[in-house]
């Protein structure tokens, strides 16, 4: 109970931690249409080091791999049909921290009328000076840190945050694709996580000749490929981080996508 | 229609019911001739009480379609428990009247094509070390090995490690035994995964997903007869099927 509790993603575990029905359901259809990348960490994680939904999900996968799923419409996980805000979970939190407090209210007020009045002022003064210099401390090594992390972010080529800033102005292009009904795009889906090689793969109605290019989120151009196919794989390893690529016509932009490397 | 017309959304998935009860007989679990027997059974189970709990416990995250598959799965579990039918022999499989195709050269590639997907979402299961995983089967089971390979597991590598790897196993590298494997590419493992394991914690990891892959292929409740030997034949062929880059 308490591990569900804690879970993002409850409704998707048993009361003992293990997938449900709709979990292994959901890691199934993921395996059809290849976004697993798109699961919840912690569903991905379980799979990884459990056997008995390890099997479930492999006999389920058998079974539905007969199943045309083109004809299912949209995924109501994967395609953002349901939301995703989990509202059990942070009703669960609240429950949780409302009873601690009341808890903490009842301690309070039995120490105010009973147990409290018997610490003398000296014992006060002392504790308080006591606490003041592990403040001091604690500044000082929370300076030091800050020193730390400030100086990562400034260093070339680690990994840092400012390696996964979106661009705002990537970032509009990508609500509005110029020609989005002569495209549809097959791979990657914005926001999917990726390593190695780089597979871009589309379906675009016009025979103009089309350029694919890859920016990283300070817009700098990184690569810019001719393409002859519906296809292109991006063998250049990219550092982790956050990128965009683009479609381009010699006059149109076609379609900007994004995707993250780890 | 779950909640409006719960009795036609059964009669809208029958033809999930039976490929879900072929699959079982397929694995020898019922055989044909229970086929109407026991559709008519997870008829009934659902139009009396299942679809009603589906009704209060399906969440709309996955597709419907997987999660009632997965229902119906369940309740050809039950069924078979209950039953106490036991899997028939594979023996002079090809004879049996419950395989449609009259082609046996044609249902032997669809059962492997069948296999060969299997393995694949296996594979993916093992998110964080599947990569690690495919570089040390196909080391193990001879398979050639590109940089493409050796990139796909240390994503970090720098090129004269890679050339180092790829060089090292191929050509008389193919000939190595295990231990020899393991004492090459332990190092790297290590240094590109910041770790420090023993060849011996490699070799044991190793072993234990091996069998772990074995267990998935031969099913629980267990429909197949893989070993070590028949697993290793169905490695080198779904290698030697895949393309080089896997997504």
């Amino acid at each position: 109970m308490i591990k569900k509790l804690y879970t993002k993603t409850p409704e998707l575990f048993d009361a003992e931690g293990h997938l449900n029905d709709e979990g292994i359901a959901l890691y199934v259809d993921a395996l059809i249409l290849s976004r697993l990348n798109q699961l919840p960490p912690e569903v991905i994680d379980h799979l990884e080091e459990c056997m008995k939904c390890k099997h479930e999900v492999t006999e389920l996968h058998s079974i539905q791999k007969e199943v045309n799923y083109a004809n299912l419409g949209p995924h109501p996980y994967f395609d953002h049909l349901k939301p995703r805000n989990n509202w059990n979970y942070l009703w669960r939190v609240a429950a949780v921290v409302l009873v601690t407090s009341g808890l903490c209210y009842l301690v309070f007020s039995k120490l105010k009328d009973g147990d409290y009045q018997a610490i003398n002022k000296s014992q006060v003064r002392d504790s308080l000076e006591i606490q003041q210099k592990e403040n001091v401390a604690s500044d000082h090594k929370k300076e030091n840190q800050s020193a730390e992390k400030i100086q990562q972010v400034k260093e070339p080529g680690s990994k840092n945050l400012l390696a996964y800033t979106p661009s705002p102005v990537l970032e509009d292009l990508i609500q509005t694709n110029t020609r989005s009904s002569d495209i549809k795009i097959l791979s990657p889906y914005n926001n999917d996580t990726l390593k190695g090689s780089i597979k871009f793969q589309w379906e675009f109605k016009s025979d103009e000749k089309l350029w694919l290019k890859i920016v990283d989120n300070s817009e700098k151009e990184l690569y810019n490929y001719s393409v002859q196919e519906d296809q292109f794989v991006l063998q250049e390893r990219l550092k982790p981080g956050l990128y965009y690529w683009k479609l381009e016509t010699q006059d149109d932009l076609v379609h900007v996508g994004k995707f993250f490397v780890k | 229609m779950l909640f409006n017309n719960p009795p036609a959304l059964v009669e809208k998935y029958q033809p999930i019911i039976e490929i879900i009860i072929a699959g079982f007989i397929k694995k020898r679990f019922f055989i044909y001739e229970d086929k109407d027997e026991v559709k008519q059974m997870i008829n009934e189970k659902l139009l009396t009480k299942i679809i009603y709990r589906i009704q209060e416990t399906y969440n709309g995250t996955a597709y419907l379609n997987t999660y009632f598959s997965k229902i119906v799965s369940n309740l050809c579990l039950e069924i078979q428990r209950s039953r106490q039918w036991r899997p028939v022999s594979s023996a002079g499989s090809t004879e049996d009247y419950d395989i449609p195709y009259e082609d046996k050269k044609m249902w032997s590639s669809l059962v492997i094509e069948g296999e060969l997907k299997r393995v694949s979402s296996i594979l993916l299961m093992y998110n964080k070390s599947g990569e690690k995983l495919k570089l040390l089967l196909k080391l193990l089971f001879n398979v050639s090995i590109s940089g493409e390979d050796v990139l796909l597991c240390f994503t970090d590598c720098n090129e004269e490690d890679k050339k180092r790897i790829v060089a090292v196993f191929s050509g008389q590298g193919k000939e190595m035994n295990d231990k020899d494997i393991y004492e090459i590419i332990t190092p790297y493992l290590n240094k590109y995964g910041n770790k420090n394991n023993t060849v011996d914690a490699i070799r044991k990891w190793m072993d234990l997903k091996t069998d772990e892959m074995i267990e998935l292929l031969n099913g629980n409740p267990k429909h197949s007869n893989y070993t070590k030997e028949t697993f290793k034949i169905l490695i080198q062929k779904y290698f030697e099927e895949t393309p080089a880059y896997v997504f």
